[in-house]
């Protein structure tokens, strides 16, 4: 992996700051006064990361929306968020990794199971509950302002948060992202409920741009180079012969295509479980698997019988991919396809990495050179 | 060859329907059972075929039967039991070629020549051999008991016990039947233990079939036997009264019953 | 009437029956064939015959064929077919048999308690992960076996214990008291462990998937033991559909051919929950649909339901994996939802024999 996590943490800060200057430049034409554009001008010659986090918020929510606090969950379940937000419950680890992004970590005081992956982030108080039979005594009694579930709680029609919702507890239920552009409105749907709606459209916007950067580099693949690529979610036995994976209309489908890959299962839509002998038909050129219930998924794999003819067996190209990075819909989402572009695409993950570096540095300088000559116009203006 | 039942007591559960029970049946003789319902007649039969648990001994020329193998029992005595309902359907031969199992004895129970010829004659004193090739369900009630009762002819046992075989027979077919059983009782049956006399022990509701068949009538009444000896002389109107608790000889008339 | 040593309709009859026999055994070969190379992916017969050539000589393949084709044959569809048709004759001779024992054109193995059973140990190997070492991959069907074996085993051993001539009646009843009991502990292990429970759900429902050559040979050694000690109680079993009294009358030791027959039964069905998981329906169509075409005679009838009961098999897996594919339905649903209206059929149509 090319980020580390200190060197992630600088890199996101500098896409922030950088596409936080490019919007709050267009700000700067429509409907600001000389003053802020002042301020702005000077903090972006110093690129300072620390006093963009506290630029005045009104400029940005003009512009982009962001800390509009949401009357609607992404359910579509009305929901009315508190003025302040100081505790937090969260029942999807993906939505846990955002807050602890987000710098909300200190306010989480109740998790789900698998949220505890990142309990090095976590205060050391943390409750934890069982995300598919919450204890919603025990989760009322936190007396938390803010509860976020997803959509894999509730199973079956009715809600098994009802009786949080009836005690008056804002439950904001967030469900399976069925492509980018929703993880994108649930990043800035978490932030827009926590007070921390600029930092989610940064995280958004650095999300989506780094998915194009990634495309434009994959663009010049030709099309017999593509290859097509299995994603297999557990490991076939006599006991349990079914693969299961993903089809179209799924945001992983949507990380495939953003890198040049093709989807094995692509004919299919939503979550599918496949034959054998059907995944085996389809003579996949790459397998990934996110299995890591077993030592070393690869050689299972690989040593699957059957399979020795398969292109991606017999090539030796079966990779293990981090679940954490692929399998949770937040913004590490990208991390989760620089990997798997590392595997199905060595040579253009070693350019891209080199390339990503260069062309922010290119963005800044870019955004730098029009809010200079944006000032000068609208200070001309106000005068 | 004897059957010999001695002290023997039998029921269904803790209580008893028989008791104390002694009877010896001789070779060549024909029993009449009487009795009314519920008086044990046909827990008798069962238990002299072997085919009950009692207490006492019940034995077969000597031997005991509750220690004999079914095959051995089933050579030597055959039972034909109240119709009852089928679920398969067997064709007539097929149903009385079964019956010769217990003479059988090749690995897969394949039945030889022999046994065909031996079941086609049972069928022919039967009267049904011309449905041979019929479904066992397209009999009426009184070809499906001849076919029974040619079944049981071709176990081929000396020793014949019959469960009210005439009850759904009509006038013609009952007195056939009865013809059948005469001329039977009369001849020898040959089996591992040597020729033997064949034997009648039957239960009947109809006097005038007991009579005309059996020479030697039992009664039973309260779990014991009240009365033994000859048909001609134990079948009376006093006895007849005692036994089934009603005027069966004024119900049926002196015709039948000998005073 | 002629006078001769067999009489005349024997002949016609036993001549129909040959061709009849030889019919079928064909129509099952087509449609073993046709399951072998029908699917996702599909192959010539004169391929199908070199793959199995190569593999039966020792030979490499030919090179005009795909080595994929290898692959997906001989290690996947062709051990999968075969199981699906030994296990479908093996359900099916099993409940031919308990149809007779227990006199109830109904009764199947599983009145005994053996799906309730192998879903038990199924339960404890799934949910549970109960495993003994060395053999962790084929804990699941043993345990599926065993536990399915033990069940029956208690069922027969109390029914002789509280009635002495052990009646169909208290069989079934025992068989019935003692599934609903074992269910009822499975239940009671599913609030525990329940999230691995769908993957019960889904052994439970039956599949052939995945099935490999070891499956096959256990499956065709235990089957052609049970089938032999079956086939050669025909006659007795022939006696016995008449009653026991009368079963007995006739020379018959009742109570230890019916013990035989549950028990053989019963290990003919273990072995095929053990590797299929529970698959309903055929154990009880085929034996019918034998007899009415043959009759009743086991010794036609047990061979015959192997044979249809397979064949049967084999198409519901066929199109199991292929009406919609690449998804599979289980097995189990496609026994039923094809088997139901066409056992309906064939048993209710007039003009036909009863039984």
């Amino acid at each position: 992996m090319i980020f580390e996590t200190q060197g992630e943490k600088e890199m996101r800060k500098k896409i922030v700051s950088a596409l936080l200057c490019g919007v709050m430049a267009l700000g700067c034409f429509t409907a600001c006064n000389a003053e802020n554009a002042q301020k702005v001008k000077e903090l972006v010659k110093n690129t300072d990361v620390s006093g963009l986090e506290s630029v005045e918020k009104d400029i940005v929510n003009s512009v982009t929306g962001a800390g509009v606090v949401p009357t609607k969950d992404r359910s579509g379940n009305d929901i009315k968020v508190p003025s302040e937000v100081n505790t937090i419950v969260s029942l999807a680890p993906s939505t846990t990794r955002v807050l602890i992004d987000l710098g909300l970590a200190l306010k989480i005081v109740a998790v789900d199971t698998n949220s505890m992956a990142y309990k090095d982030y976590l205060p050391s108080g943390v409750k934890t509950f069982d995300m598919m039979n919450p204890d919603n005594e025990a989760i009322a009694a936190l007396k938390p302002d803010l509860v976020f579930t997803s959509g894999m709680s509730s199973v079956g029609g009715t809600s098994p948060f009802k009786s949080l919702v009836d005690a008056g507890i804002c439950v904001a239920d967030i469900p399976s992202s069925a492509s980018i552009a929703d993880i994108a409105e649930d990043l800035k749907f978490i932030g827009n409920c926590t007070g921390k709606g600029v930092e989610a459209v940064a995280l958004a916007t650095a999300m989506d741009a780094s998915f194009k950067l990634m495309s434009k580099a994959c663009e010049s693949i030709p099309a017999e180079k593509r290859k097509t690529v299995l994603f297999m979610m557990n490991i076939p036995t006599s006991d349990s012969p079914t693969i299961y994976s993903f089809g179209s209309g799924t945001y992983m489908d949507e990380m495939l295509t953003k890198i040049g890959a093709k989807n094995a299962c692509a004919s299919q839509q939503g979550w599918v479980s496949i034959s054998i002998e059907d995944a085996v038909a389809m003579n996949p050129d790459v397998i990934l698997t996110n299995v890591d219930y077993v030592e070393d998924p690869v050689k299972d794999i690989k040593a699957l019988k059957g399979w020795e003819n398969v292109k991606a067996v017999k090539n030796n190209e079966v990779y293990k991919v981090d679940p954490n990075l692929s399998m949770q819909p937040n913004n590490h989402v990208v991390d989760g396809a620089l990997e798997w572009l590392k595997d199905i695409y060595p040579d253009i993950f070693t350019d891209l990495s080199k390339n990503l570096e260069k062309a922010l540095k290119d963005t800044v300088e870019k955004i730098k050179g029009i809010a200079g000559n944006g000032t000068s116009e609208t200070t001309k203006a106000a005068a | 060859m004897e059957l010999v039942l001695k002290n023997v007591s039998a029921g269904y559960g803790r209580e008893k329907v028989i008791e104390n029970i002694d009877l010896t049946v001789k070779e060549g003789e024909t029993l009449f059972i009487g009795g009314r319902n519920g008086s044990g007649k046909t827990t008798l039969l069962r238990v002299m075929s072997g085919l009950m648990d009692f207490e006492g001994s019940v034995t077969v020329g000597g031997q005991d039967i509750s220690k004999m193998k079914r095959k051995n029992v089933a050579q030597l005595i055959a039972l034909m039991p109240q119709a009852g309902e089928m679920y398969f359907q067997y064709t007539v031969f097929q149903t009385v070629l079964l019956g010769r199992y217990a003479r059988s004895s090749g690995l897969f129970g394949s039945f030889s020549d022999e046994d065909r010829e031996y079941a086609k004659a049972c069928m022919q004193s039967c009267g049904v051999y011309e449905y041979k090739d019929r479904l066992l369900g397209e009999l009426s009630g009184g070809q499906l008991q001849r076919v029974l009762l040619a079944r049981t002819y071709a176990q081929g046992t000396p020793f014949l016990f019959l469960d009210e075989p005439g009850s759904n027979l009509d006038i013609k077919y009952r007195a056939e039947l009865c013809d059948y059983l005469c001329k039977w009782a009369e001849k020898k049956t040959s089996t591992p233990y040597g020729d033997i006399r064949n034997t009648v022990v039957a239960v009947f509701h109809d006097l005038g079939q007991a009579r005309s068949v059996c020479s030697r009538t039992v009664f039973l009444k309260n779990k014991k036997i009240v009365a033994d000896g000859p048909s001609s002389s134990v079948i009376n109107p006093e006895k007849l009264q005692e036994v089934y608790d009603f005027d069966v000889a004024g119900y049926i008339g002196s015709q039948v019953i000998d005073h | 009437m002629k006078e001769q040593g067999v009489p005349d309709n024997r002949k016609n009859n036993k001549k129909a029956a040959g061709i009849g026999i030889a019919l079928s055994l064909a129509a099952c070969l087509f449609i073993l064939l046709l399951a072998i190379r029908m699917g996702s992916v599909y192959i010539s017969i004169p391929d199908l015959f070199k793959i199995i050539g190569s593999h039966i000589t020792g030979r490499p393949l030919p090179a005009e064929v795909d080595p994929m084709a290898d692959s997906i044959f001989w290690t996947i569809r062709m051990p999968r077919a075969i199981t699906a048709f030994l296990v479908g004759g093996a359900l099916s001779v099993s409940g031919a048999v308990m149809q007779a024992v227990l006199q109830n054109p109904l009764a199947s193995s599983y009145t005994l308690g053996v799906s309730s059973g192998a879903s038990l140990g199924a339960g404890f190997v799934l949910l549970c992960g109960f495993s003994v070492a060395g053999i962790e991959s084929f804990m699941l069907p043993l345990a599926g076996f065993v536990f399915g074996l033990l069940t029956v085993a208690l069922s027969i051993l109390l029914a002789s214990r509280i009635d002495r001539s052990v009646s169909n009646q208290t069989i079934v009843l025992i068989g019935m008291i003692l599934s609903l009991f074992v269910t009822g502990i499975m239940n009671f292990m599913m609030t525990f462990y329940g999230d691995r429970s769908k993957q019960l759900w889904l052994w439970m429902t039956g599949s052939f998937s995945a099935r490999n050559w070891t499956h096959c040979a256990i499956l065709f050694v235990v089957g052609l033991i049970g089938f032999v000690i079956l086939f050669m109680l025909s006659g007795r079993l022939d006696i016995l559909t008449f009653g026991e009294l009368q079963a007995s009358s006739m020379g018959v030791e009742v109570k230890k051919t019916k013990i035989t027959a549950m028990l053989v039964a019963s290990l003919l069905t273990g072995v095929s929950v053990a590797f299929a998981g529970v698959i309903g329906f055929i154990d009880l169509a085929a034996p019918h649909i034998v007899r009415r075409i043959f009759g009743p005679s086991h010794r036609i009838v047990i061979p015959m339901s192997f044979i249809y009961g397979g064949a049967f098999m084999a198409l519901c897996d066929l199109a199991a994996r292929t009406v919609l594919s690449p998804r599979e339905i289980p097995v189990g649903a496609v026994t039923a939802l094809v088997g139901a209206p066409f056992f309906a059929y064939v048993f209710f149509a007039k003009g036909r024999r009863k039984v």
